[in-house]
């Protein structure tokens, strides 16, 4: 199948010979293939990709999230049910936080979260049978990053390639952006963007320089982040 | 599942008559959280098990592309946050150097092989020397690739005669000295 790598898959295309001189080593199917028998099929269309030593994916243009365990995502409380919220991820079906799952939560001790609030979450079931849960703390039941985003940033939604494009690039527009303002971000893998600067100037910036980044290549987006600094400096 | 039986049997277990007291409360509420931990993630494993083996199913792009934490922040804006970011690199790059090192490093086939002769030679250090010199001959004899005959042998013996010989006149020789007058 080395011949497919890099190449438009569309679905219902089998992928053979997956595992073809890999030996011992298991392959791993990501998104956008599922197991049919002995064979692979691709349910979304897009490029093939492969990773040493043996991981293939599909990548592909994306706007609806479809919930993945693992996935760190950014929810909007909508309710508050007996022990759990129901958070809103973007996904077909809200999903459920339970108020035990936060660093330091007992019984008593309840975490303080409203309706409308934002939070930074990690995925712990995600079937496509039942409802996805989230969780803001790890196995050792610390927060690491994870929890409650300030009442302060703003809240900004994109692709979810874009999303991927940030996080797997090191040097990207916010790191670009990041050289000459002092801001943070959460980035979501549902698309969602939380935004936190001093000034709302500032933060119209970013997020139209984030959006606009999307189909930029490298050099662009640094010549794009570069005249994006220089006007909120005051250089024109 | 594994990692959970090791730290089932390092942890030691209080008798559920100490559990029971008013002070344990916290620490019975933390191991029944992590109880009910453990039963999400049997579910998981037992999902992964009834697959075939051969390929491991992975619905996540963060997983799949190595997608880093996306939480971040510039310029010492959280410094919270910024302080996990560090962490996280150092443990990425951790990693990665374990990964290669494991590319590099010995296996253990290749581990046992080289002990097996080691084992030999470090045990002859501790043999006596005519233990060592018969162990020699029989370990030759078992090698006996017909290479070790008597030939080469023979000739060493020649030549430590000559040696030795050449040492004795050297010595006959020694007593004579010359005084500078002469």
């Amino acid at each position: 199948m080395e011949d497919s790598i890099g190449k438009v898959v569309i679905p219902g295309d089998i992928l053979q010979n997956l595992d073809e001189k890999k030996g011992k080593i298991k392959v791993t199917v990501g998104p956008g293939l599922i197991r049919d028998g002995s064979h692979i099929a691709v349910t979304k269309s897009g490029i093939l990709r492969h990773r040493e030593p043996s991981v293939f994916w599909v990548d592909c243009h994306q706007k609806r999230y479809v919930p993945a365990r693992g996935d760190n995502v950014i929810g909007i409380v909508t309710a508050k049910q007996g022990d759990v919220f129901k958070v809103d991820i973007g996904s077909s079906e809200p999903a459920s936080l339970s108020f035990m799952a936060f660093e330091a939560a007992t019984k008593r001790n309840r975490p303080n979260l409203n309706v409308g609030d934002c939070v930074n979450a990690k995925l712990l079931v995600a079937n496509k049978d039942c409802e996805p849960e989230l969780v803001c703390i790890d196995s050792y039941g610390r927060s690491s990053g994870l929890g409650i985003l300030p009442n302060e940033g703003f809240l900004l939604q994109c692709s979810i390639g874009l999303v991927r494009q940030l996080l797997r690039n090191k040097f990207n527009v916010l790191t670009f952006l990041g050289k000459a303002i002092q801001y943070e971000v959460a980035i979501g893998m549902n698309g969602r963007i939380w935004l936190h600067c001093h000034t709302v100037r500032e933060t119209i910036a970013i997020s139209n320089a984030i959006c606009r980044s999307e189909l930029m290549s490298d050099e662009e987006v640094q010549i794009m982040s570069k005249k994006v600094v220089d006007s909120l400096q005051g250089f024109e | 599942m594994a990692a959970f039986k090791e730290s089932d049997r390092k942890k030691t277990k209080l008798s559920s008559s100490v559990m029971k007291m008013k002070f344990m409360i916290k620490t019975r509420e933390r191991e029944e959280a992590a109880e009910a931990w453990k039963l999400v993630d049997a579910e998981t494993a037992l999902q992964d098990s009834l697959q075939e083996s051969k390929f491991i199913t992975e619905p996540s792009y963060a997983v799949v592309e190595n997608l880093r934490f996306g939480r971040i922040s510039f310029k010492g804006f959280n410094p919270d946050v910024e302080r996990l970011m560090l962490k996280l690199d150092n443990e990425d790059q951790l990693s990665a150097s374990e990964a290669r090192e494991e590319l590099s490093a010995v296996s253990d086939k290749e581990m046992t092989r080289r002990y097996t002769s080691l084992v030999g030679t470090i045990a002859q250090k501790f043999l006596k020397k005519r233990a060592r010199a018969t162990d020699e001959d029989t370990g030759s004899d078992e090698d006996s690739d017909g290479l070790a005959d008597a030939e080469p042998e023979s000739q060493v013996a020649t030549v430590e005669k000559t040696i030795s010989q050449s040492r004795r006149q050297n010595l006959k020789k020694k007593p004579k000295f010359m005084k500078p007058a002469d």
